[in-house]
C-alpha cells in the first residue's frame, strides 16, 4: 500500500452568506484519512461536523464560501460524488426518491457511473441487495421506499452508496432515525462492507459510543473548531479537553452504574393499571395486530419504562392510555377510575390528571403560537390562573428564562423546546406523565439535563412517569421498573437493575447487546441480522 | 414580512397601480361631487377636448370621468364584499370538513362539488335574475359562485395539519375540537388562502362587470360594466365610451393579481416549515 493519504483536509474554513451577514460555520479544521481508514467527526448540534463533511463531499449550498485545502493525494483525478465517494444520509425516507422503485434507484447508479445497460444494471442490483441483506426477489425490486421499514430503507441507501465501488463511504448520522436493534444491524453491515471492500469510512455522529464501535480515530468539534483529535480509544478513556470530558461524562452507557434511587412512594391503588389491551390497525389482509393482550402497572410516584423495537406497540399503548386512540378491547384505570369509559365533559375534566410529552419537540408545538400562549392554554382550559406570572412560574420550573415567553417554537433550541413541552404537560399538575421517547432527538449533553430535570420534578411532586424508549442506557438512569415489549406483548418486566443484569427474554438480551457502549469495542458478531 | 413584500417587484408594481384606484374610489364624492348620472354637458364630447370634461361625455351628456370614479367605488365595494363573503364561507366550510372528517366531511364535499358543477357565472346570472338586480344580490351571487375554491384549499391544508403532534397535544390538554380547528390549526392553514384571495377578488371584479354589462347590476348605480354596455350602441363612432372603463377593469384586475403575487412571495419566506 502506498503511503499516500486518501483525504487530506487542512485549515478548512466555511462561511455562509445570509441576508448580507456572514456566519462562520467552521474554522481551521484539519484531518486526514488513509485508504481503508475510519474517522469519526464528533460533535453536537452546531459543532460544524456536518458542514465539514459537506465541504469534503462538495455538497455545500451556493451561499457557502470555502477556504483552506481539501486534497485527495491517493486519487489520480478529483473524486466524483457517487462514484469515488458514496454517501449515506440520516433519514432514508427523504434521501430515497419516493416515486422510483428501489430496483430502479439502485440501477441508476450503475447506469450512470459504471456504464451498465439495463440487464447488467439489474444484475448488479440483485447482487448489491444480497450484500446489504435484502432478499433480491422481483417483488422487492419493484417495491417503493414507503413500503419498506426504516432499517430496510437505510440498507437500500447503503446499497446505492456502495454500488459504484467507492474508495470512501461517508455516513451522516446513519442510524439516528432507527431503533437500537436496527441501529446495531446497520452499523454491523457498514462495518462488514467497508472492511470487505477496503473502503475508507467518514462517520459523522453525535453519539460517541457509536463512533467508538466502528471508527479508529475521532475528531471532536465544537462551535466550528477542532477541540480534540485522537484515536477513539484515547478519546474515550483519556479525554484531554474539558469539553470532550464533559461529553463522555454526559454519555449514557448502559454498563455504567447509576446512583441508587429512592423507592417510589407507592400507594394503596396503582396510579395506572392496564389489562388485556388489544388493538388491530388496518383491515382485511393488511390488518396488523399491534397490541395483543397488554397489561401494565404503575405505582404512584414510580417511573415505568416501556422498551422495545419499532413496531412493538409502545406508542400505540401510550396513545390508548392518553385516549387519543380507542382500544379494541381491554381496560385502563387511573387512580382506580375506569379511564376508557369516560367521554365528553367528564373525560375533559379528567385530562387534568394525565398528560403527555411527545416525541418530536418541534412537531408537538403549534408553530404560530408564542411559547407564552402555549403554556397559558392548559392553565386556562382547566381553570388555573393563566396570567403572565403563572406562565413565568412554569418556565422557571423547567429551567427556562421567562423572556422566552415571547418567542415562537422555531426560534429556540431543541433542548429548550423539549423543556417547553414538559412545562406544558406539567401545567395542570397531573399525577401521571406519559413521555414518548422524550430525549431521543436531543444532543448528548442536553439529554442528561432533561433527564435530571425530570428526576427532580418527580422528587418534588411525586408524579408518575410512563417512559417510552428504545434506548436502555437512558432507561437505566431514570426508570424504577422496566417492561419490555415485542410484537404487541409484554415479554418481560421487573426492576430495572435486575432486568439489565439478568435479562430473561430474547428481546431483552438483543436490546442489551445492541446498545452502544463506551467501555468496549462493539461485538458485531452477536447481532441478529 | 412587509420587507419581503416590498422586495417583490410584482407586488410593488401592483400596489402602485392599485392604491390610486382605491384612493379614487374612496375620494370619488370629493373629486367629482354630485350625481355621476346627472347630465352636465354636451353629448359625445371627445376626451381631452374640453378641460371641464377631461374624459369626455357619453350619449346623455354625463361626464365619463365622474362615472369612472364613482364606478370604481361600486366595482371595488362589490368585489371586496363578495370576496370576503366567499373566503369567509369557504374557510368555515373547509375547516369544518377537513377537521371533522368522516360523514361531515363527505356531506360538505358533496355540497362543494354540487356548487362547483355549475359554471360560476351562470350561477351568478341565475341568482341575480331570481333575486332582482341590486348591489346586495350581486354580492350574494358572486359569493355563492366563488366559495368552493377557498373551501377546497383550506380543507387540503387542514387535512395535512390534522395529523401533526401539536393537534394531538391540544386534544390531550382537553381543548374542544372546534376550538382546536379554528383557533389553533386554521391560522397555520391560511397562507395559501391569502394568496388565493387575490384571485378571488380579481374574479369578482370581472363577474360584477359582466353582470352589469348584461344589465343585471343595480340600476341606481353606475358601474364600469354598465358603462361598457351603454357604450356599445355608439361603439363605432365613440369607442372611448367602452374603451375607458374597459381599460380601468384591465388595470384593476392586473393590479390585484400582482399584489397577490407579492403577498405570495412575502408569505413564502415567512412560512414556517415545522
Amino acid at each position: 500500500m502506498s503511503g499516500l493519504d486518501l483525504l487530506q483536509v487542512q485549515q478548512l474554513a466555511v462561511d455562509f452568506a445570509d441576508a448580507g451577514q456572514t456566519v462562520a460555520a467552521v474554522r481551521d479544521v484539519g484531518f486526514s484519512l488513509a485508504p481503508g481508514g475510519r474517522l469519526a467527526l464528533l460533535g453536537e448540534t452546531g459543532s460544524g461536523k456536518s458542514v465539514s463533511m459537506m465541504a469534503v463531499a462538495g455538497l455545500l449550498p451556493e451561499n457557502a464560501r470555502v477556504r483552506g485545502s481539501i486534497r485527495w493525494p491517493a486519487l489520480a483525478r478529483p473524486p466524483q460524488l457517487g462514484r469515488d465517494v458514496g454517501m449515506v444520509f440520516q433519514d432514508p425516507m427523504s434521501s430515497l426518491n419516493p416515486v422510483l422503485s428501489i430496483g430502479e434507484q439502485i440501477a441508476e447508479v450503475g447506469m450512470t457511473h459504471l456504464g451498465h445497460d439495463r440487464p447488467q444494471a439489474l444484475q448488479h442490483v440483485r447482487s448489491l441487495l444480497e450484500r446489504v441483506g435484502i432478499e433480491a426477489t422481483d417483488s422487492r425490486l419493484a417495491a417503493y421506499p414507503h413500503q419498506l421499514s426504516g432499517g430496510q430503507r437505510q440498507r437500500v441507501a447503503i446499497a446505492m452508496a456502495i454500488a459504484a465501488g467507492p474508495k470512501l463511504l461517508i455516513a451522516d448520522e446513519p442510524t439516528t432515525a432507527l431503533d437500537t436493534i436496527v441501529q446495531a444491524q446497520i452499523m454491523a453491515l457498514i462495518d462488514t462492507l467497508v472492511r470487505d471492500a477496503g473502503m475508507a469510512l467518514l462517520l459523522v455522529t453525535h453519539d460517541i459510543a457509536l463512533a467508538r464501535s466502528i471508527a479508529q480515530h475521532g475528531v471532536v468539534l465544537r462551535h466550528g473548531t477542532v477541540v480534540e483529535q485522537a484515536s477513539m480509544d484515547a478519546i474515550v478513556s483519556r479525554p484531554a479537553h474539558p469539553y470532550t470530558q464533559s461529553l463522555i461524562a454526559a454519555s449514557l452507557d448502559v454498563d455504567r452504574p447509576v446512583p441508587a434511587r429512592a423507592a417510589a412512594p407507592g400507594g394503596p391503588v396503582p396510579l395506572l393499571a392496564a389489562r388485556g389491551l388489544h388493538k388491530t390497525l388496518g383491515q382485511g389482509s393488511a390488518a396488523l395486530q399491534v397490541l395483543r393482550g397488554v397489561g401494565i402497572d404503575l405505582a404512584v410516584g414510580e417511573t415505568l419504562a416501556l422498551v422495545g423495537g419499532s413496531g412493538a406497540g409502545k406508542t400505540t399503548l401510550a396513545r390508548i392510555v392518553m385516549r387519543l386512540t380507542e382500544a379494541d378491547a381491554g381496560a385502563v384505570s387511573l387512580d382506580g377510575v375506569d379511564l376508557l369509559a369516560l367521554r365528553g365533559e367528564p373525560l375533559r375534566l379528567a385530562r387534568q390528571r394525565f398528560q403527555m410529552v411527545f416525541q418530536d419537540p418541534l412537531g408537538a408545538l403549534n408553530p404560530r403560537a408564542s411559547i407564552g400562549r402555549l403554556l397559558a392554554d392548559p392553565l386556562r382550559l382547566h381553570g388555573f390562573d393563566h396570567g403572565a406570572a403563572a406562565v413565568e412560574v412554569l418556565l422557571r420550573r423547567v429551567g427556562l428564562d421567562p423572556a422566552l415567553a415571547q418567542r415562537r417554537p422555531h426560534e429556540v433550541s431543541g433542548g429548550q423546546r423539549q423543556r417547553v413541552n414538559i412545562a406544558r404537560a406539567l401545567a395542570t399538575r397531573p399525577a401521571l406523565l406519559v413521555l414518548d421517547e422524550p430525549v431521543s432527538s436531543l444532543d448528548v449533553s442536553v439529554r442528561a439535563q432533561i433527564l435530571e430535570l425530570l428526576r427532580s420534578i418527580q422528587q418534588e411532586t411525586g408524579i408518575g412517569y410512563l417512559f417510552i424508549s428504545h434506548d436502555l442506557a437512558v432507561v437505566r438512569t431514570i426508570a424504577d421498573r422496566v417492561a419490555v415489549m415485542a410484537d404487541g406483548q409484554i415479554v418481560e418486566t421487573g426492576p430495572t437493575a435486575e432486568v439489565i443484569a439478568n435479562p430473561q427474554h430474547a428481546m431483552t438480551k438483543a436490546l442489551l447487546l445492541a446498545a452502544p457502549r463506551l467501555g468496549r469495542q462493539f461485538a458485531f458478531e452477536g447481532v441478529p441480522q | 414580512m412587509w420587507r419581503r413584500f416590498v422586495s417583490s417587484r410584482e407586488g410593488m408594481v401592483g400596489l402602485c397601480l392599485l392604491l390610486p384606484i382605491i384612493l379614487a374610489a374612496l375620494l370619488a364624492p370629493l373629486l367629482s361631487p354630485g350625481d355621476p348620472q346627472a347630465m352636465v354637458g354636451p353629448a359625445l364630447l371627445k376626451p381631452f377636448a374640453d378641460a371641464a370634461f377631461p374624459l369626455g361625455t357619453d350619449r346623455l351628456g354625463r361626464s365619463v370621468l365622474a362615472a369612472l370614479l364613482h364606478g370604481a367605488s361600486a366595482s371595488l365595494i362589490v368585489a371586496a364584499a363578495a370576496a370576503t363573503g366567499a373566503l369567509g364561507l369557504g374557510t368555515v366550510i373547509g375547516t369544518v370538513a377537513g377537521f371533522a372528517g368522516g360523514r361531515t366531511d363527505e356531506a360538505l364535499m358533496r355540497l362543494t362539488e354540487a356548487f362547483q358543477a355549475v359554471p360560476g357565472f351562470i350561477l351568478a346570472l341565475a341568482l341575480v335574475s331570481v333575486l332582482g338586480p341590486s348591489l346586495g344580490s350581486v354580492v350574494l351571487a358572486i359569493t355563492l359562485s366563488s366559495w368552493t375554491g377557498p373551501a377546497r384549499v383550506v380543507r387540503a391544508e387542514i387535512l395535512s395539519l390534522r395529523g401533526r403532534d401539536f393537534v394531538d397535544a391540544y386534544r390531550v390538554l382537553g381543548m374542544r375540537p372546534m376550538q382546536i380547528a379554528f383557533r389553533q390549526v386554521l391560522p397555520n392553514a391560511l397562507p395559501p388562502v391569502i394568496t388565493l384571495a387575490a384571485v378571488v377578488v380579481a374574479a369578482a371584479i370581472l363577474v360584477e362587470a359582466a353582470l352589469s354589462f348584461l344589465g343585471l347590476g343595480d340600476p341606481n348605480r353606475i358601474t364600469w360594466g354598465r358603462m361598457i354596455a351603454e357604450g356599445r350602441a355608439v361603439l363605432r363612432t365613440a369607442p372611448f365610451l367602452s374603451a375607458i372603463p374597459g381599460i380601468a377593469i384591465i388595470v384593476t384586475v392586473l393590479a390585484v393579481n400582482l399584489v397577490g403575487e407579492g403577498i405570495n412571495e412575502a408569505l413564502a419566506g415567512k412560512r414556517v416549515a415545522a
